[in-house]
C-alpha cells in the first residue's frame, strides 16, 4: 500500500497545498483536499487526546477535526484570523473518510520541484516515522509533505486496539 | 457495465433467493410431496445460477447447474424427495452461500456434492444433463469438419440485466482466432418508431475455424443458454457450405426458452417445430424473445402468462411432436403453471440500494429539524399566513418521515429461515429433540436493526439448546416431556420491539452464577446483589457457565458479545429465569436507529443530546450538591441513594454555570442515573449521524446530530456513560 503511494507520489506532487503548522511549512497532495474552511463553530469532544479534539458538521456530515501539532512536536500556535481548516478525503481501509485537518495559516498551492524532494532521514526526527511522506524545499525552506494516509490509518488502528477514552493515546509507536 | 450498487442488489437478491432455497428445502422435509416447493427451490436455484452466472460467480453456477438438474428430477417426478436428498441438497446450499460470500472451499466439495445429488436423485450416471437442458450434442456426423457457423440471437432485455454482448464476441474471437468472421444479424431491429433502444435486437452469425472445439464454444454461452437462441452447425469439410444442408445434418438448437413455454403454457402451449427451423429461416422460426420474457415473469400470475403467451399470434406453429412428447410425461400440469420460473420482481416494486434510503432518511431528518426552527421563528412572529404554511410543513415533513421510516422496515420472517435450519442441526448435533416455536414473525424492524440482529440470536438459540436444555433422559427424570421447546417471539411494546429468546430448560442457577463470577474475579466474594443483577453477570466479558466447551457455544465468546451488538443497536439485553423450568433472554430494540426523539442540555459551553426514552424525570439540584465539582456525587433519586454524574466535570466544560442547574434522570439497567447540567434547551427529532472512524471508538457516545443552527451535538450513550464510571471507580478501588 504505501510503496504504491511512494512510486506515484512525484505525480501528486505537482500540486500540493502549502500550509503552515507551528511555524513550519507543510504540505498535502491536493488530490485529497476537498475544500478550506474557516474554523467557525467546532464541538470539542470530552475524553478524548490531542489528535482529534473536536469535530465539526460539513453540509450534513461529522467530520473529525484532527490537530497534528502534538503528533508532529510543533508549538502549539493559537487559534487566530488565519487559522483555516483543511477537509480532506483520506482513503482508508474502509473507503474515503473526511477529516478537517487545523492548520495556522495556508500558503499557496504549488508544483513541488521534484528534483529537490528527498526521503525523510528515519534518524532524528521527533515525530512518528510515517508522519512524513517526503520533504522537499520551498522558498530556501524545507517543505515537509505529510503523509496524511498513514497518519490517520496508524491513529484508527490504535483506537481499535481498545484504547479507551480518558487514556493520553500517544500516537508515536514503532 | 456492472457497478457497485448493481453488484450490492444482486447480493441482496442472491441472499434472499438462498434463503427462500434453505426455507423450502425445509419445508419439504417437512412435507417432502409438496410440489409446489419443489418448484419453488428448482425456481430459486435456476435464478441463482443465472445471475450468479452474470456477476462472475462461475463456479457457483456451475455447480447451481448440476444441483437444479438434481432437483429438475423431483420436478419431473423422476425422483422423490428422501431425507438423504435433503440433508445433501442442504449441504449443497451451504456450499453455494460459501462460494457466495466468497470463500474457496476445496474444489474437491463441488464433486463429492454433485456426486451425493445424482445419488440421492438416482441420476448417478447422468446427474447433470437429463431431458430438461440438452446440452451434449447428438454425436456429429463424421464427415462435417469443417468450420462452424453459429447463430445466436440473446434475449432483448440482455443488456438490462447487466449482460454485455461484446463481451461474448470478444470471447468467441479469442477462442476462434483471426479466422472469426462475425456478422451481425439486424433484421429483427424494428422500425424505429417501435425501436426501444434498451433493448437487444441484434443476433450474430459467427464462423469459428474448425479446430475449434464444440466445448469452448458452448461454454462462452454456458450461462445464457437457457435464455437465447442458439444454434451451431458445422460446414462440410467442403469449403463452399451450404447454409440449408448444414441445418439438415448437423443442427442442434437450443431452446432453454422452450422449457419456460412449456411450463407455463401447457400441451396448447406454442411451439416451433426444430424441423421448421431447419428447413427454414432461422429467424423467422424461433420464438420471439420478449414472450419468453413473460412466460418467466408473469408466472407468478399463471393465468396471464398463459394468456399471453395464447396471444402471441406468431408463435401458433404446429406443435413439435418432440415438445410434446416432453410435456405429457409430466404428471401435473396445474402445478407446473404455477412453478415456471420467474425471474423479475413484479413491476410495481422496485429494489434501492440501503445507501440511498439512509440518504432520504438523513434528509428527511434535516428537514424535520429545519421545519422545527421554522416554527419557532413563526411563533415569535404572530403571523396567521406564516402559521399556516408552516403547520402544512409540518405535517408534510412528518408524514414523509413516518413513510420513509417503514420504506426501511423489514418483518423478522426475512431472516428467520436460518434459525429453522440452525435449530434443525442443533438438534442433530445435541442430540436433544425440541420444538422449535416462532412467534411474531411479522413483526417489522429497521432492516439494518434485522441484520445486525442475527449473529446475537443465533447465539442465543445455541445457547439456549446447549445450556439450556437438558439432556432427553434428565428431562424425563425431572417429569419434563422428553422434547423440549425452545421459542423464538417477538412482539411490540411502545416505540421498542421485544425479541426473546426462551426456552424450557434447567434455567440459570443464581448460586453458580454467583459463584463463578467471584471465580472470575467479576464480582467480590461479599457483594450483595439482587437476582436480576446476578443474571445480568452472565453478559459480563469473559462470563460463561459450561463446564465444558463445546463446539456448538464454544467458549467465552458470551452473551457479552450479544449485549454488545444491541446496545450498538440502542438497545438492551434482559434476562429472566425460573430455576429448573427455563431461561427467556429479551432483546429490547428501538424501531428504527435513523432517528430519535432526544432530549439536549447545556452543560458550560457544551451541548449535549440524550435519548427521550431513557430519561425518566427532571429534578431541581438539590442544594446539597450545588458545589459539587467531583464527577460522580450521591443523592437521593425516588426515595433511594443514586449516583449522580457531573458533566461539567466528566467532560471537563468551561464556560459560566447556570444559577439553577438541574439533574435529568437516566434509567439504565433498571438503576437511576442523576446527570447535572446547566440547562435543559428541550426536547427534539434527532437525525443520528455517525462518528468518523477517529471518534468511533468513544462508546459514551453512540453519534452525533445537527442542531438548527448548524453546529454539531454530541449524543451521550447513558448506559456506557455509568458504565464507563463504573469501571473508574474499580480502577480507583484497585489502586487504593
Amino acid at each position: 500500500m504505501k510503496a504504491v503511494r511512494k512510486k506515484d507520489l512525484n505525480a501528486r506532487l505537482k500540486s500540493v497545498v502549502v500550509f503552515e503548522l507551528g511555524g513550519q511549512a507543510m504540505a498535502v497532495p491536493t488530490d485529497i483536499l476537498r475544500e478550506i474552511l474557516e474554523p467557525t463553530v467546532l464541538t470539542r469532544v470530552p475524553c478524548t487526546d490531542h489528535f482529534a479534539p473536536a469535530l465539526m458538521n460539513v453540509r450534513g456530515v461529522i467530520v473529525p477535526i484532527v490537530d497534528l501539532r502534538r503528533t508532529l512536536a510543533v508549538p502549539m500556535t493559537p487559534q487566530d484570523a488565519d487559522t483555516r481548516i483543511l477537509v480532506l478525503e483520506v482513503p482508508t481501509q474502509d473507503g474515503i473518510m473526511l477529516a478537517g485537518l487545523i492548520v495556522d495559516s495556508v500558503k499557496a498551492v504549488i508544483a513541488v520541484d521534484v528534483s529537490t524532494v528527498q526521503p525523510v532521514p528515519d534518524v532524528g526526527p521527533k515525530w512518528p516515522p510515517y508522519a512524513m511522506a517526503a520533504v522537499s524545499r520551498w522558498r530556501d525552506a524545507f517543505l515537509y509533505i505529510l503523509d496524511v494516509e498513514a497518519l490517520l490509518a496508524a491513529r484508527i488502528e490504535a483506537n481499535l486496539e481498545g484504547r479507551t477514552c480518558g487514556e493520553a493515546a500517544q500516537n508515536d509507536e514503532d | 457495465m456492472i457497478d457497485a450498487e448493481t453488484r450490492a442488489i444482486f447480493q441482496q437478491e442472491a441472499e434472499e433467493l438462498i434463503e427462500s432455497l434453505q426455507a423450502g428445502l425445509l419445508s419439504l422435509e417437512r412435507s417432502p410431496d409438496d410440489m409446489a416447493t419443489v418448484g419453488s427451490v428448482f425456481r430459486d436455484l435456476h435464478t441463482l445460477k443465472g445471475t450468479g452466472a452474470m456477476f462472475g460467480f462461475d463456479r457457483m453456477a456451475k455447480f447451481i447447474h448440476d444441483f437444479e438438474a438434481a432437483f429438475d428430477r423431483v420436478r419431473s417426478g423422476a425422483a422423490v424427495v428422501t431425507p438423504p436428498m435433503i440433508e445433501v441438497s442442504l449441504r449443497a446450499h451451504d456450499l453455494i452461500v460459501s462460494l457466495l460470500i466468497g470463500e474457496d472451499p476445496d474444489a474437491e466439495l463441488d464433486d463429492t456434492l454433485r456426486k451425493d445429488l445424482a445419488v440421492a436423485t438416482g441420476a448417478l450416471d447422468a446427474p447433470a444433463h437429463d431431458v430438461v437442458e440438452p446440452p451434449v450434442a447428438p454425436p456429429l456426423v463424421e464427415d462435417l469438419t469443417g468450420p462452424w457457423r453459429l447463430k445466436f440471437f440473446l434475449p432483448e432485455n440482455f443488456m438490462e440485466i447487466g449482460g454485455n454482448p461484446i463481451g461474448l464476441l470478444t470471447e468467441l474471437r479469442d477462442i476462434g482466432g483471426p479466422d472469426t468472421v462475425v456478422t451481425a444479424l439486424t433484421d429483427r431491429v424494428p422500425p424505429i418508431a417501435q425501436l426501444d433502444e434498451t433493448q437487444l435486437y441484434i443476433g450474430w452469425e459467427v464462423i469459428l475455424p474448425a479446430d475449434v472445439t464444440e466445448e469452448a464454444i458452448d461454454d462462452v454461452f454456458l450461462f445464457h443458454r437457457d435464455r437465447m437462441e442458439f444454434t451451431l452447425t458445422r460446414d462440410a469439410a467442403d469449403p463452399a457450405p451450404q447454409e440449408d444442408d448444414a441445418g439438415d445434418l448437423g443442427t442442434f438448437e437450443f431452446l432453454g426458452s422452450m422449457d419456460d413455454l412449456i411450463d407455463a403454457g401447457g400441451p396448447e402451449a406454442p411451439l416451433v417445430a426444430p424441423d421448421s427451423m431447419a428447413g427454414g429461416g432461422f429467424e423467422d422460426g424461433i420464438p420471439p424473445m420478449p414472450d419468453d420474457d413473460m412466460a418467466d415473469e408473469d408466472c407468478e400470475d399463471a393465468d396471464d402468462g398463459f394468456e399471453a403467451l395464447l396471444q402471441s399470434e406468431p408463435l401458433q406453429a404446429p406443435a413439435a411432436p418432440v415438445a410434446s412428447a416432453r410435456v405429457f410425461e409430466r404428471p401435473e400440469l396445474d402445478q407446473e403453471i404455477e412453478i415456471a420460473p420467474v425471474r423479475a420482481a413484479p413491476a410495481a416494486q422496485m429494489r434501492v440500494s440501503a445507501e440511498r434510503l439512509d440518504d432520504i432518511m438523513d434528509k428527511v431528518g434535516e428537514l424535520v429539524i429545519a421545519e422545527a426552527r421554522l416554527a419557532e421563528i413563526s411563533d415569535g412572529l404572530q403571523d396567521e399566513g406564516l402559521k399556516g404554511i408552516v403547520e402544512d410543513i409540518q405535517r408534510l415533513a412528518f408524514g414523509l418521515r413516518d413513510t420513509t421510516m417503514a420504506i426501511r422496515m423489514t418483518p423478522l420472517g426475512s431472516i428467520t429461515g436460518r434459525f429453522h435450519r440452525l435449530a434443525r442441526d442443533l438438534a442433530a448435533k445435541t442430540g436433544k429433540a425440541f420444538d422449535f416455536i416462532i412467534e411474531g414473525e411479522q413483526t417489522e424492524l429497521d432492516k439494518t436493526v434485522i441484520e445486525k440482529l442475527s449473529d446475537p440470536l443465533v447465539h442465543l438459540l445455541r445457547n439456549a439448546v446447549d445450556h439450556g436444555l437438558e439432556a432427553p433422559k434428565l428431562r424425563l427424570s425431572e417429569g419434563k416431556p422428553e422434547r423440549g421447546c425452545v421459542r423464538l417471539s417477538a412482539r411490540y411494546s411502545g416505540a421498542d420491539v421485544l425479541i426473546s429468546v426462551s426456552d424450557d430448560g434447567k434455567g440459570l442457577d443464581p448460586d453458580l452464577i454467583r459463584a463463578r463470577a467471584i471465580q472470575r474475579g467479576i464480582i467480590s466474594a461479599d457483594a450483595n446483589l439482587s437476582r436480576s443483577e446476578i443474571y445480568a453477570l452472565v453478559m459480563a466479558p469473559g462470563f460463561s457457565t459450561a463446564n465444558t466447551v463445546t463446539e456448538l457455544s464454544g467458549r467465552g465468546v458470551g452473551t457479552d458479545v450479544v449485549k454488545q451488538t444491541v446496545e450498538s443497536l440502542r438497545g438492551s439485553l434482559e434476562i429472566d429465569s425460573v430455576l429448573g423450568q427455563g431461561a427467556t433472554f429479551t432483546l429490547r430494540l428501538p424501531l428504527t436507529l435513523a432517528i430519535m426523539e432526544g432530549l439536549l442540555l447545556q452543560v458550560g459551553k457544551d451541548r449535549y443530546a440524550v435519548p427521550l426514552a431513557a430519561v425518566h424525570q427532571i429534578l431541581e439540584l438539590p442544594p446539597e450538591l450545588k458545589d459539587l465539582s467531583e464527577p460522580v456525587g450521591l443523592t437521593e433519586i425516588r426515595e433511594t441513594l443514586s449516583p449522580v454524574l457531573n458533566l461539567r466535570a466528566l467532560f471537563n466544560c468551561s464556560g459560566a454555570r447556570d444559577e439553577h442547574p438541574k439533574i435529568v434522570v437516566v434509567q439504565t439497567n433498571k438503576l437511576n442515573v442523576g446527570l447535572v447540567v446547566d440547562r435543559i434547551i428541550g426536547s427534539y427529532q434527532t437525525v443520528i449521524k455517525q462518528l468518523s472512524p477517529l471518534h468511533s471508538h468513544m462508546k459514551i457516545f453512540s453519534g452525533a446530530t445537527i442542531l438548527g443552527d448548524g453546529t454539531a451535538a454530541l449524543i451521550i450513550d447513558v448506559s456506557q456513560l455509568v458504565m464507563s464510571q463504573r469501571a473508574n471507580m474499580r480502577l480507583k478501588e484497585r489502586a487504593a
